[in-house]
C-alpha cells in the first residue's frame, strides 16, 4: 500500500473509536455501540458477519489475515435484499445455463463484491453451507463465478439470495458469447507465442552450434544440416506464428495503406529465403534463427497490446454494471394491492413505475414519485456529497438511491438512458483514438532489411579481396553480431521495470504505450473535485468573532451534519470545556441550542432570516464574498444577533499550487474541466495561477469530449478525471488518468490509475513517463550503438563467429541492468526540468 | 560427431513435447487467470473444522 493512502487511513482512524469488524474500516462515531467487542461501520457489514456466523464460515477472517488483496481496497459490505426473481427467468437461463450430461446446470455469472483472496474462498466454499449448489469457481481477478448447481434441488435467484446475505451480488453478463470468445483469443495468441518461442529459442541454439563448427572447421555435411535444422524452424516460425504478420502485410498492401508489419514482414520474408537460397548453395550464410526471434519477440510485445484491448472490452460489461440489469416493477394485482416483481430492464416501458431499494442504482431515467430523496451521484459525477431530489424531479439511471426506498416513474429505459448514451461515448471514443506504434516496432522491420543488405555488402566486398570462404565467415560474424535481441528487449524490459516501480509507488500504469505518450510535455487537463480540491466538506475562510465561533463548534459537535464536522474540525479545539444543552436541529436550515446562559445558533441566512437575528453589514459583505468563491456561508448568531460567518467548502489542496505552476514553468498547459459552476472554477483557476480561458466550467461529458480532442491544445492531452461524465473523455484523451476512489467504472477506461488523490502523484507519474522514456532511449542507443561497433569490427574480420555469438548476450545484459536501475517516478526536486532534459 | 543426426531431431522432439504440454495447458485455460489459484492454494490448508461445523448435512459430502 502506498504511503499516501496508509496516512490517510491513519488519519481517519485517528478521528473514529474502532475499525469495523467486517471490513476493517474505521467506525463512524455514530455508529459506534457503546460496550460491543466487535463494532461495524454500517448495517451492511454487520448483517454479513451475522450471516457468516451462522454459517460457520467465520474462518474468512483467516483467511483475508493471509491472503494478499486481489483489487486491495477495503469497502463495506453491502447487502441489497433483493430478491433476484429475474435469474429464474426462462428465457433468461435459456440463455446463460448450460446443462452437462450429468444433470447439474451451469452458469457464469458476474460477482459484484469480491476484494481478496478470503472471498473467493468464501464463494467456492457455498457448497459446504448451500444445499443444492455443487460447486462455485471464482475468477477473483475478472469477478467472474461459474456456479454448478442442481435445479431441482435449488433455485438460481435463491443461490443468488444466499450470496447477497453474506455481501456479494450475482450480475448476469450482458453478452455472454462475448466471454466465450474472447477466452478463445487468448488461447490462440498463447498457443502462438508458445510455438513461436519454442522454435526462436531452438532455431538459436542450433545456430550457435553452428557458428561454432564454422570456426572449428566443421565437415560440410554437418554444418549443411544445421543449417536445413534452422531453415526449417525458421519457416515454420514464419509459416506458423508469423503468419499474422504476413497477411496483415498483405492486407495492407492490398488496400494501399501504410502499415507497420510491410516492413516486418519485408524483412522477415527476405531474411528466410536468403537463408534457404544459401543452404540450397550450399554456400554463403543464414540468418534464420534472428527471423525465428523476431517472430517470437514481435509475438509477446503485440500479445501485451491485445491484452491492453481485452481488457478495455471487458471494461465495457462492467460499464454496463453501472446500470442494474433487474428493476422491480411496482404493479396492481386482481385486488389492487401492490405488489413488486423483478423483471429485465429492457423490459420496462415508459410510464411504468419501479422501486429503487436503499443503496441500490436507479435502473431507468425517470422523475421521482412520492417523497423527495437522496441520491448518491458518484458512480455518475464523482462528487462525493449526496444530492437532494425533490419529488417530480429527474433522476438518471445509475444514480444510487440512499436512506428511504423511492419510487421512480419510467421515462426512458435501456439505450435512450444518459447512461448509456455516455457509454456509447466511451465505446466510440476508445475505437477512433488511433493505435501508438512503438518505437521499437517501427524499427525492427527496417533493422533487418538493414542488416541482411550489410551482410551482403559484406559478402560481395570481400569475396574478390580474401576469399570465398573468409568473406562468409565475416557475414556470419556480422550476422551473429547484429543479433536484434538487444534491441527488441530495450523496450519491454524497460517499460516492465517502469510499470513495477511506478506500482511500487502507486501508479498503476496500464501499458508502455501509455509511458510513451505522457514522456513528452502537452496539456493538462484537470477536473476540479479531488484532484486540485480536498473532495471534502470544510472551513475554507471565517469572519467574526472567535468567540463565536468556538460557540459554534462546540454546538455542531452534537450534529452529524458534514458542515458541522467541518465547523468542529475547525474551531473545536479550544472549548472542550463546554457543553451544549437543549439542542434541536432544523433540517434543511440549521441549529440551535444553549451553552451555558446563552442561546447559540447556526444555520444558513434563510434560518438567520426566519429567527430574525440582526444581521451586520460586514458579515453579509463577507458571505457574499463567499458565496462568489464557490463556498457556502454558514452565520452564527448569539443571543439573536449574528456574530460571525463561516465558509464552508471543498477547500484547495495545499501543495496544488506549488505544483501547478511547477508543471507550468516546465511547459504543461494546465487547464480545469469541471462540471460545476463556472464562478466557482475561475475562482479556484485564479488562485492556482491557471489563466482563466483553460478555466472551464459547467461542461457536459460532450462538451469534456470535445475539449480533449480539440485540435489547437499541444499533445499530449493528459486528462484526469473520476467520475463516469468524465469517461468518454478519459477513453478519448491521449492519457487518462483515474484517480482512487472516484467511479470504478473511471479505473477500468483510464490509462492510468493513481491509488492516492490530489496533484502530486500525477506529478510523480509525468516525473516516472519521462524517466522510462529515457531508459528505453538509452537502452535503444545502446543496443545500436553495439551493432553498429560489433558490426564494424566483423565487417573488417576483427570478430569472428564464436567470439560475436559469446559477446552476443552482453548487449542484452547491458540493456537489462540498465533498465532494472534507471527509471524512477520520483518528483524532482528544486526547479528541474531543464536539467534533466539534458541529461539525454 | 554422427551422433548429432540423432541427437538433435531427438533434442527437437523433446522440446516438442513440452511445447504440446504447454499448448495443452492453454487450451485448459491454465492462464485464464494468475492471480485466483495462488491464494486458493492457501484454502486446503484450511479444513471446515468441527469448531465450525455447517449447518448443512451436504457440507461433507460435497468437499
Amino acid at each position: 500500500m502506498s504511503d499516501a493512502s496508509g496516512e490517510a487511513l491513519t488519519r481517519a482512524a485517528a478521528r473514529s473509536v474502532a475499525c469495523c469488524a467486517h471490513c476493517t474500516l474505521p467506525v463512524p462515531a455514530a455508529e459506534v455501540h457503546e460496550g460491543d467487542a466487535l463494532q461495524f461501520c454500517c448495517g451492511g457489514c454487520r448483517a454479513v458477519h451475522g450471516a457468516l456466523h451462522e454459517a460457520g464460515l467465520d474462518r474468512y477472517y483467516d483467511m483475508r489475515a493471509r491472503s494478499a488483496g486481489i483489487a486491495g481496497i477495503a469497502e463495506p459490505a453491502r447487502v441489497t435484499g433483493r430478491g433476484f426473481e429475474a435469474l429464474d427467468d426462462a428465457a433468461f437461463l435459456a440463455r446463460h445455463m448450460r446443462v452437462d450430461e450429468r444433470g447439474g446446470s451451469s452458469i457464469e455469472l458476474r460477482v459484484d463484491g469480491i476484494r481478496c483472496g478470503a472471498c473467493v474462498w468464501l464463494l467456492e466454499a457455498m457448497p459446504r453451507v448451500v444445499r443444492g449448489v455443487e460447486s462455485v469457481r471464482v475468477d477473483g481477478t475478472r469477478g467472474i463465478a461459474r456456479i454448478r448447481w442442481r435445479r431441482e434441488q435449488r433455485s438460481l435467484s435463491d443461490i443468488a439470495r444466499r450470496f447477497d446475505s453474506l455481501g456479494y451480488q450475482l450480475v448476469p453478463f450482458a453478452d455472454p458469447d462475448a466471454v466465450a470468445r474472447e477466452r478463445a483469443a487468448n488461447r490462440e495468441w498463447l498457443v502462438r507465442i508458445g510455438v513461436a518461442g519454442a522454435i526462436a529459442t531452438n532455431a538459436m541454439a542450433i545456430a550457435f552450434a553452428l557458428y561454432g563448427g564454422i570456426l572449428a572447421e566443421m565437415q560440410l555435411a554437418y554444418r549443411l544440416f544445421f543449417q536445413w535444422c534452422t531453415v526449417a524452424l525458421a519457416v515454420a516460425s514464419l509459416a506458423g506464428p508469423g503468419r499474422v504478420f504476413l497477411t496483415n502485410a498483405v492486407a495492407a498492401a492490398r488496400a494501399r495503406t501504410p502499415h507497420m508489419d510491410l516492413p516486418v514482414a519485408f524483412g522477415l520474408v527476405a531474411a528466410v529465403v536468403a537463408g534457404v537460397v544459401a543452404t540450397i548453395h550450399g554456400s554463403g550464410s543464414i540468418y534464420c534463427e534472428s527471423a525465428a526471434m523476431l517472430v517470437f519477440l514481435l509475438l509477446v510485445g503485440r500479445y501485451f497490446q491485445y491484452g491492453k484491448q481485452r481488457k478495455a472490452r471487458e471494461q465495457v460489461e462492467l460499464l454496463l454494471a453501472i446500470v442494474p440489469s433487474i428493476a422491480r416493477r411496482v404493479t396492481r394485482d386482481a385486488l389492487g394491492v401492490e405488489r413488486t416483481i423483478e423483471v429485465p430492464v429492457d423490459a420496462l416501458v415508459p410510464g411504468e413505475r419501479v422501486e429503487v431499494t436503499a443503496g441500490e442504482a436507479c435502473p431507468a431515467d425517470g422523475r421521482l414519485v412520492g417523497a423527495s430523496a437522496h441520491v448518491d451521484l458518484s458512480h455518475l459525477t464523482g462528487e462525493s456529497v449526496p444530492q437532494r431530489i425533490e419529488a417530480g424531479g429527474q433522476i438518471f439511471a445509475g444514480s444510487r438511491i440512499l436512506g428511504a426506498p423511492a419510487r421512480v416513474e419510467v421515462l426512458v429505459a435501456g439505450a435512450e438512458t444518459r447512461a448509456a448514451k455516455l457509454l456509447e461515448l466511451v465505446r466510440d471514443a476508445s475505437e477512433r483514438r488511433a493505435p501508438v506504434v512503438e518505437l521499437a516496432n517501427r524499427m525492427s522491420g527496417w533493422f533487418l532489411m538493414v542488416v541482411i543488405a550489410c551482410a551482403a555488402l559484406t559478402v560481395a566486398w570481400w569475396w574478390p579481396r580474401v576469399g570465398a570462404e573468409e568473406a562468409s565467415l565475416r557475414a556470419v560474424a556480422f550476422l551473429v553480431v547484429t543479433c536484434p535481441c538487444a534491441l527488441g528487449l530495450a523496450t519491454p524490459l524497460a517499460v516492465v521495470a517502469g510499470i513495477g516501480k511506478g506500482a511500487r509507488r502507486g501508479v498503476l500504469v496500464k501499458g508502455g504505450d501509455v509511458l510513451e505518450r505522457a514522456a513528452r510535455v502537452g496539456t493538462l487537463v484537470l477536473d476540479k473535485t479531488g484532484t486540485i480540491t480536498e473532495g471534502r466538506t470544510a472551513v475554507v475562510g471565517s469572519r467574526g468573532d472567535s468567540e463565536a465561533l468556538a460557540l459554534a463548534a462546540v454546538l455542531e459537535s452534537r450534529s452529524a451534519h458534514p458542515s458541522a464536522r467541518a465547523i468542529v474540525d475547525a474551531f473545536g479545539a479550544s472549548s472542550s470545556a463546554l457543553v451544549a444543552t437543549d439542542v434541536r436541529e432544523h433540517p434543511g436550515l440549521g441549529i440551535e441550542g444553549r451553552i451555558g446562559s446563552r442561546l447559540v445558533r447556526v444555520g444558513s441566512v434563510r434560518y438567520m432570516e426566519s429567527v430574525a437575528a440582526a444581521m451586520p453589514d460586514l458579515l453579509r459583505d463577507a458571505a457574499r464574498d463567499a458565496a462568489g468563491g464557490g463556498a457556502a456561508p454558514v452565520f452564527v448568531a448569539v443571543q439573536g444577533r449574528v456574530e460571525a460567518m463561516v465558509a464552508i467548502g471543498d477547500a484547495i489542496r495545499r501543495d496544488a499550487r506549488e505544483t501547478v505552476s511547477r508543471l507550468q514553468r516546465s511547459g504543461w498547459r494546465v487547464m480545469i474541466a469541471s462540471g460545476d459552476d463556472p464562478v466557482v472554477v475561475s475562482c479556484v483557476a485564479r488562485t492556482l495561477g491557471i489563466e482563466a480561458r483553460d478555466a472551464l466550467g459547467a461542461l457536459s461529458p460532450e462538451a469534456k469530449l470535445e475539449l480533449v480532442r480539440r485540435a489547437d491544445l499541444p499533445r499530449p492531452v493528459v486528462m484526469v478525471g473520476d467520475g463516469v461524465n468524465d469517461l468518454a473523455a478519459l477513453a478519448a484523451a491521449d492519457v487518462g488518468v483515474a484517480v482512487r476512489n472516484g467511479a470504478q467504472a473511471s479505473h477500468h477506461v483510464a490509462d492510468v490509475c493513481l491509488a492516492a488523490r490530489g496533484i502530486r502523484p500525477l506529478e510523480r507519474f509525468l516525473a516516472g513517463s519521462r524517466s522510462t522514456m529515457r531508459t528505453i532511449e538509452l537502452n535503444l542507443a545502446i543496443s545500436i550503438a553495439y551493432n553498429v561497433v560489433g558490426g564494424a569490427l566483423a565487417f573488417v574480420g576483427l570478430v569472428n563467429p564464436l567470439v560475436a555469438a559469446v559477446l552476443m548476450p552482453l548487449s542484452g545484459l547491458t540493456v537489462l541492468v540498465v533498465a532494472l536501475r534507471m527509471p524512477k517516478f520520483e518528483i524532482p526536486s528544486g526547479a528541474e526540468p531543464a536539467g534533466t532534459e539534458g541529461a539525454r | 560427431m554422427e551422433l548429432v543426426y540423432v541427437a538433435l531431431p531427438v533434442a527437437l522432439l523433446i522440446g516438442g513435447a513440452a511445447l504440446a504440454a504447454f499448448i495443452w495447458a492453454a487450451r485448459d485455460d491454465q492462464f485464464e487467470d494468475l492471480d485466483t489459484p495462488p491464494s486458493r492454494a492457501l484454502f486446503d490448508d484450511l479444513p471446515v473444522e468441527d469448531g465450525g461445523t455447517p449447518k448443512d448435512e451436504g457440507a461433507r459430502k460435497a468437499s
